[in-house]
């Protein structure tokens, strides 16, 4: 479980706060969707998960944050990533070696993973984001989807218990990106991995994640479950986030005096909420 | 009422280590590479009446400047910048003395504040006294231990004072931007 408590942070030679007074608890198994417009705190709230901030960006830091009860700031961000493994949006920042074999394997011969368990890691990490076909390729030669699977294939490798992800599809097309939410969302239920991500397509938080974080300015402003969050569309069209299409439309017919179950935030949910409303 | 609870501003404990930086070792590294490549092509190409600059004498008064280390590291560097000179062409082993005393100079002189205005001349003077000494002991170990024709001191003379004032316009015109770059205070 992660826990935030009181959360602020100024990085050095700022004049204003990144993160102000957040607090925040992620259950285990849980798949959070961050999101809010640029400068509102989303990166540096993922630093302070990772425990790069404070160990690598000097600053102001108040509060806590508690991975399974052990404060970040007292371990080096090293020592969480065996339990905190990160994607960062900069996917080529990431890669460290020329082929995907040696990506996956830094990793594991640098925690010192036993050798006869090496193999089996290494293959099953590939197996499990669908590229075992790509382990002898040059990463240079790979797409920015084949990329991203290289690199969430690299922290999987070692197991941790969440994964967080920065801006994972900013560099991908609509289409690569909804593969890879559907492989976060595999990791998340087969795996029991805590995924945390920041995203700033709406229309993927709101089909893949259970529940939804909205920032602006360095605070939360609004937090809990993804449908709960997305009925609130004013909030969210002040925070600079526009809601699905068909979530807009749910919200909109139940102003008008429409009597529908609940929001719906996918096309087939809007499909059948259609169907119920002209046959019923 | 509500009672207020005001968080704590949290520091880092730093840990103080012994020893040059990893950055710093980096920097010099590359300085005195850079130094060698040049000594060895540029240095012969720069030739005004016989006078050349040393390009790793240069590099490590650079070096110096900007790490700001121990004594005793100065004088690593310099037993280092002796070691890549066996490398290059000239005469062996000389190098180990001239070059460790030279930069054990320079190490010692980077804390001089000389200011004419506000022009901070210290790279200039350090890096000119640096590399006299460190000429005059590789000039000296050649008359002690390789018997070299005593005539030949005065024509020496001229050269280790030239090389020096070369190596002073070279530091003194890098440091600036370097250190600008390298965002030192």
């Amino acid at each position: 479980m992660i826990t935030i408590d009181g959360l602020t942070f100024q990085y050095k030679n700022s004049t204003q706060n990144a993160l102000q007074d957040i607090h925040l608890t992620i259950e285990d198994g849980d798949f959070l969707g961050i999101i809010g417009e640029s400068g509102a705190g989303k990166t540096t709230l993922i630093r302070a998960l990772n425990g790069i901030i404070p160990h690598h960006f000097p600053g102001d830091y108040y509060g806590s944050v508690k991975i399974d009860g052990q404060d970040t700031f007292d371990v080096t961000p090293s020592a969480l990533s065996l339990k905190v493994g990160t994607v960062f949006q900069d996917i080529d920042s990431q890669m460290i070696s020329s082929v995907v074999e040696d990506e996956i394997l830094f990793g594991l011969e640098n925690f010192s993973i036993p050798r006869e368990e090496i193999e089996s890691r290494l293959s099953g990490a590939l197996e499990a984001v669908g590229i075992p076909q790509l382990r002898y390729r040059n990463i240079a030669h790979l797409s920015g989807g084949q990329k991203q699977k290289v690199a969430i294939a690299a922290i999987i490798a070692l197991r941790p218990k969440i994964l967080l992800l920065d801006e994972p599809t900013s560099e991908l097309d609509p289409q690569s990106s909804l593969v890879f939410f559907r492989l976060l969302k595999e990791l998340n239920e087969s795996y029991g991995m805590t995924v945390i991500v920041v995203e700033q397509k709406i229309m993927l938080l709101s089909e893949f994640a259970r529940k939804l974080v909205v920032m602006k300015n360095g605070r939360i402003i609004q937090n809990g479950a993804v449908r709960e969050v997305l009925q609130k569309t004013a909030e969210l069209r002040n925070s600079g986030i526009n809601c699905p299409r068909v979530v807009t439309l749910a919200n909109r017919l139940m102003e008008l005096g429409v009597q529908l179950e609940g929001i719906c935030v996918t096309v087939d949910e809007a499909e059948t909420m259609a169907r119920r409303l002209m046959y019923d | 009422m509500e009672k207020q609870v005001i968080a704590q501003k949290r520091e880092l404990k730093v840990e103080q280590k012994n020893g040059i930086k990893v950055r710093d070792l980096i920097l010099v590294g590359v300085l005195l590479a850079a130094g060698a490549v040049l000594k060895a092509f540029a240095g012969s190409i720069i030739n005004i009446g016989g006078v050349k600059p040393n390009f790793v004498i240069a590099m490590y008064c650079l070096g110096i400047l900007l790490v700001k280390p121990k004594i005793y590291e100065s004088a690593a560097i310099g037993l280092l910048a002796g070691a890549i000179c066996q490398f290059l062409p000239g005469t062996p082993w000389l190098n180990f003395p001239s070059e460790l005393i030279g930069a054990v100079v320079m190490g010692s002189m980077i804390h001089l504040v000389i200011k004419i205005g506000k022009v901070n001349f210290t790279p200039a003077v350090a890096t000119f006294v640096s590399t006299v000494i460190s000429g005059s002991v590789f000039v000296s170990c050649l008359f002690l231990f390789l018997n070299a024709e005593k005539s030949a001191l005065m024509a020496y003379i001229p050269i280790v004072l030239g090389t020096a004032a070369i190596n002073t316009v070279i530091v003194q015109l890098l440091y600036i931007p370097l250190k600008l770059t390298l965002k030192q205070e």
